[in-house]
């Protein structure tokens, strides 16, 4: 794997900040017109991620019924068991008769064939099986078969709501994925924590290329529902907190990690130097102890999530606490809003709209995933201001993104078993 | 935001916070209680008799190997392994840090021993961070095997039997109640659990009833109930068709004419009516050893009555033996499905009388399918019915098939039914999921408070 | 001398014949007497054999009644009337309702004899019942032989019809005649019955019953008719 190269950097000397943002650069756009991009990209790789080859097991099986049935005349019967589209199924029929005819043998009716050949397109766990059989006058029926394996489809990215939530996929794993940060530059990069290993990636020729993986140190296992956060840094490129441990890359090239194990709390919001929370080192959840608290309020209830709502005057914090409430701490009160019936994540967004905040929500969707819906809370009472963003199965990580006019959501697909990391940015309706 | 739109939205985010329950993250913590029929008295999966233990097992043991839900083979205790050229000497790397309840290390040498007394014409051993296991022919699908019950990694010692699975014994009273509680070192996380109380010896009327009282938050469900238990109200989870109902004959066919009668038999039962009204669509008709999502193909081993051809069949047959059909009495399903066989085989011509008494002429048996993987599952189908070892060549499609057809050949078992395992889960519990292959997947398994 | 022989003869013939004739007579009387009382005991066995008979089968047509007039017979009906019953629904049925009223025998039959849900023999469902469809249905219990999985047994049975719309609901019940109908029977002292159920083609000793159960082959075989009896 390549050491990460220092001359996208400026110089050490410099104080070399990684990809150092532009402070004037007007957030909300850039980060639009980088979703909207990468939603197009998507859309255009989209059929060719899901396209499969059919000509081999085609090429196969019209072989090994060549060889069963000798040139002639053959009624041929194609039926679909399987989860193929009508489409595929059709493009299957097509490609068979091609290959049959290929090999001399000539499609007929019933009445006029030498042979009846039934195909029956069928899958298992892991392979299309394509199962033929063949009568051939008043002989026993004979049965070929072929089988292939059965691509996996990459999540195709749906129309972002036309309404409020952008939801623009950014990578797919089968590991779990705990938190995603982009990098802006020339190119892009993000950076992907996973389990054992923060992975960098690099945008090129339209896809997002590995760059390098750094494994990740621990000698105790995880805790179940692991749980692990990003925070982008000038000084140095990232910190990962994962529970029990932290982790923190190297300023100089070439790129590293170095972790160790650490009780340090977690950072709650974007600013580094702002709340903090200590995250249990065995479970998936913050303790209550906050660092330095909201004034005079240092601890809470245990906690899954928080977000930041800034006010004019003060700063209100909304925690979902493990017994299924919400606090709402303001350095003063502690108000608890019971029976919103909200999820355990939470991560606040700066729009520029409405309010200028709002708080994105994790909660049941009718399918089988969750959905995100975002809320305001103008004085104590929150009120949605947007339809739901659905998503394929749970979500297991929902953070504000590291300049807070997005936030990152990972939900693990209930169909295909893999984690998808999304930016969700929130658009003002018109 | 347009006024307009507010009062939608208002309404529009109470219902969705009323729907949105359950987004909550997994909590730790609780005690499951769990009540089976199995009456277990020994907790070593090394004993193949207890193939209805395999959930308990799961709990206390691991494999060197998993299958994940596609069947493919994924790390367990052995983080990776690599075979020679001829698949006959294999490789695996145990995981490090990994402990047995005791708190002793799983060293190559352990893992080499429990293995060894799993499988004692294997040759196993160590060698460094690795174990070797020799086999004296071609096993191409070790790493399937090795996910067997059977092949846990245990460490038997002075009696006692200790495991690397997420819970550890706290309480064993064999056959009555085994008390389990969550390892906090366990190698792949903690369980959000703290302990599960399982009951057994319980048969399904009592676990029905206790899991209404609450006194049970799984139970079992046999096939035939599911169906109405989720119509009252129930939640239940079925898993996909993977324990086979079949008749099974003692020997092979003596003479053409028994074989030409069993031909019969086969051809007169109507499993489609003994799947939809007995089993109340418990299950699915089985022609085919294996169900067709295992292996892609199952609908080509006929399973539709054909009477007309069950009576040409037995036309040609000029003397036919009067046959016995056991079945177990402790099955009052069995009962009913026994005395259908019998109906239907006197309407192709057949005599056959049913008895709940031993020395029967053919069985009526339920064997589960103990892997996903369809060649292992085939393998251990044909040991459990008493039928040959199948040979394979290769992994291909094609061969399962001829292999499962020379077994299908041998006339010496109908298949009837494909049956689902179903268990009644309480809706305190989150993240339930029934394997494909019916077992439960308890660590992940968290419990909610439960809602006044 | 030979008159005072041919008078001693004479006497003693006239003494042989008194005596004879007294002796005949009173046996005479005596076996009329004890005939006359076997038979009135007879009679009376009989008689309370035919009023347990009819008690029983007005039983079992009551209780008959009773299912056919109740609710679930009600629903069934109308699901029939809808089309092809799902037999799934009934498999329990007629068990359920037959051990509720104490049946032995009990059946739900559509229209064309198809059997619904059978109490008996659960596994029947979808198969013909021969006494359905029937010219006239009996107002009265009679005796029928039912062919249970494992033994012919006799019964004394009752049919009701139910019709809800154009799809009459038959309901077939009965109760055993068995032993323990036997020993529901007051007997005299020193008398014994015993019932022969006609079940197959020739005499079998096992067919013969009594009040405790298969009884000993000592007795004579029985007539034709099905469910006859004899006492000693």
């Amino acid at each position: 794997m390549p050491a990460y190269k220092s001359g996208l950097m400026r110089s050490a000397d410099d104080n070399a900040v990684y990809n150092a943002r532009i402070p004037h650069m007007r957030a909300s756009s850039s980060r639009f017109a980088l979703a909207a991009w990468l939603f197009a990209l998507m859309l255009i790789h989209a059929p060719l991620l899901l396209a499969n080859d059919w000509r081999v097991p085609e090429e196969q099986l019209a072989r090994k019924i060549a060889a069963a049935t000798g040139p002639g005349a053959i009624a041929l019967d194609v039926v679909n068991r399987s989860s193929l589209s009508r489409a595929d199924v059709e493009e299957i029929r097509r490609g068979l008769m091609t290959e049959l005819a290929a090999l001399g043998v000539r499609l007929v009716n019933a009445d006029q064939a030498a042979a009846t050949v039934q195909i029956t397109l069928s899958e298992n766990l892991q392979n299309y099986v394509w199962a033929a059989e063949i009568q051939l006058g008043n002989n026993e029926a004979s049965v070929v078969m072929v089988d292939m394996r059965r691509s996996s489809l990459t999540a195709v990215e749906r129309p972002a709501s036309p309404l409020i939530i952008h939801k623009t996929l950014l990578w797919t794993d089968e590991n779990r994925i705990l938190d995603v940060a982009l990098v802006n530059g020339g190119p892009q990069h993000m950076v992907v924590l996973e389990p054992e290993s923060v992975v960098l990636f690099k945008f090129q020729d339209g896809r997002w290329q590995q760059e390098q993986s750094l494994p990740l140190s621990h000698s105790r296992p995880w805790p179940r529902d692991l749980r692990g956060r990003l925070a982008l840094r000038k000084d140095h490129l990232f910190d990962a907190y994962l529970p029990g441990i932290f982790c923190r890359s190297t300023a100089a090239a070439p790129l590293g990690i170095n972790c160790y194990e650490s009780d340090d709390p977690w950072p709650l919001g974007t600013d580094p130097s702002g709340l903090s929370a200590f995250f249990a080192p065995t479970r998936n959840l913050f303790t209550g102890a906050l660092s330095p608290g909201i004034e005079k309020q240092t601890t809470v209830k245990a906690f899954y999530s928080a977000a930041l709502l800034p006010r004019d005057k003060y700063k209100l914090w909304i925690f979902a606490t493990v017994d299924g409430q919400v606090h709402l701490l303001d350095g003063v009160t502690d108000q608890t809003a019971a029976k919103l019936g909200w999820g355990s994540d939470l991560a606040s967004v700066r729009s520029g709209c409405g309010l200028g905040w709002q708080l994105l929500v994790a909660g049941d969707g009718d399918g089988a995933g969750e959905t995100v819906k975002a809320f305001e809370i103008a004085d104590r009472e929150p009120i949605a201001v947007s339809p739901p963003a659905e998503f394929g199965g749970g979500i297991t990580a929902l953070w504000t993104d590291s300049d807070g006019t997005g936030a990152i959501a990972v939900s693990q697909n209930s169909g295909t078993g893999k984690y998808e990391a999304y930016r969700l940015s929130i658009t003002c309706s018109q | 935001m347009r006024p307009t739109g507010f009062p939608l939205l208002v309404v529009s985010s109470l219902l969705w916070a009323v729907s949105a329950g359950a987004g909550t993250r997994p909590h730790y913590g609780g005690t499951l209680d769990v009540q089976m029929q199995a009456a277990p008295v020994s907790l070593d999966p090394s004993d193949s008799n207890q193939l209805d233990c395999r959930n308990l097992f799961g709990l206390l043991f691991d494999t060197l190997i998993s299958l994940d839900e596609q069947g493919g083979p994924e790390p367990a205790l052995a983080t990776s392994w690599q075979s020679e050229p001829g698949n006959q000497r294999w490789r695996l790397f145990l995981r490090r840090g990994v402990t047995f309840q005791d708190g002793a290390p799983v060293t190559p040498d352990a893992a080499a021993a429990s293995l060894r007394k799993a499988n004692p014409t294997w040759k196993v051993f160590s060698e460094g961070e690795a174990i070797i296991i020799e086999r004296d022919s071609p096993a191409p699908n070790l790493p399937a095997e090795l996910t067997l019950p059977r092949n846990s990694i245990v460490k038997r010692e002075g009696g006692k039997i200790s495991g690397t699975g997420p819970f550890a014994v706290s309480l064993w009273d064999p056959g009555k109640r085994l008390s389990l509680t969550a390892r906090d070192d366990y190698w792949n996380g903690r369980a959000f659990l703290n302990a599960i109380e399982v009951e057994m010896g319980k048969n399904l009327r009592e676990q029905m009833i206790s899991f209404d009282l609450g006194k049970a938050q799984v139970i079992e469900v046999a096939p035939e109930q599911a169906h109405r238990a989720n119509a009252e109200g129930r939640r239940v989870d079925s898993s996909a068709p993977v324990e086979l109902l079949a008749l099974v004959f003692g020997h092979d066919p003596q003479l053409p004419d028994d074989g030409r009668q069993r031909q019969a038999l086969a051809l007169s039962i109507d499993r489609e009516s003994m799947n939809t009204v007995v089993l109340q669509g418990g299950g699915e008709p089985a022609g085919g050893l294996l169900p067709n999502w295992m292996t892609g193909y199952g609908f080509l081993f006929p399973a539709a009555l054909n009477l007309a051809q069950a009576r040409q069949v037995r036309s040609e047959i000029p003397h036919t033996t009067s046959w016995t059909l056991g079945y177990d009495p402790a099955d009052p399903t069995a009962h009913v499905i026994a005395e259908r066989i019998a109906l239907n085989a006197r309407d192709a011509g057949l005599g056959i009388q049913i008895t709940s008494g031993t020395g029967a002429d053919l069985r009526l048996v339920r064997i589960p399918l103990i892997s996903i993987d369809p060649q292992i599952a085939l393998g251990e189908l044909a040991a459990g019915l008493g039928l040959s070892q199948p040979k394979f060549a290769s992994s291909s499609v094609d061969d399962l098939y001829s292999a499962e057809n020379k077994l299908l050949q041998s006339q010496r078992v109908i298949p009837l039914l494909h049956l689902r395992m179903a268990y009644g889960v309480s809706n305190t519990v989150k993240h339930w999921r029934t394997g494909r292959d019916g077992n439960w997947r308890l660590a992940n398994v968290w419990l909610a408070a439960e809602k006044p | 001398m030979i008159f005072r022989r041919k008078l001693l003869a004479v006497f003693a013939l006239t003494v042989l014949v008194s005596v004879a004739a007294v002796a005949w007579s009173i046996s005479s009387l005596t076996r009329r007497a004890f005939e006359k009382a076997s038979e009135e005991r007879t009679a009376a066995l009989v008689a309370q054999f035919r009023r347990e008979f009819n008690r029983r089968g007005e039983e079992v047509a009551r209780r008959v009644g009773t299912i056919a007039g109740s609710e679930g017979t009600t629903r069934m009906a109308l699901a029939l009337s809808h089309g092809s019953p799902d037999y799934s629904a009934y498999l329990n049925e007629a068990r359920s309702v037959a051990d509720n009223q104490q049946l032995d025998f009990l059946e739900f039959v559509d229209g064309q004899g198809t059997i619904i849900s059978s109490a008996q023999s659960p596994a029947k469902f979808g198969y013909k019942e021969s006494l359905i469809p029937m010219s006239a249905i009996p107002k009265d219990a009679f005796l029928k032989q039912e062919d249970l999985p494992d033994v012919a047994a006799l019964g004394l049975f009752a049919v009701r019809e139910l019709t809800l719309g154009e799809k009459p609901l038959f309901v077939v019940g009965g109760r055993r005649i068995d032993k323990d109908f036997l020993a529901s029977l007051e007997l005299p002292a020193g008398m014994r019955a015993m019932f022969y159920q006609n079940l197959g083609v020739g005499f079998s000793p096992l067919f013969l019953i009594d009040s405790i159960g298969s009884a000993s082959s000592s007795l004579h075989s029985m007539g034709a008719r099905s469910g006859a009896w004899s006492c000693a």
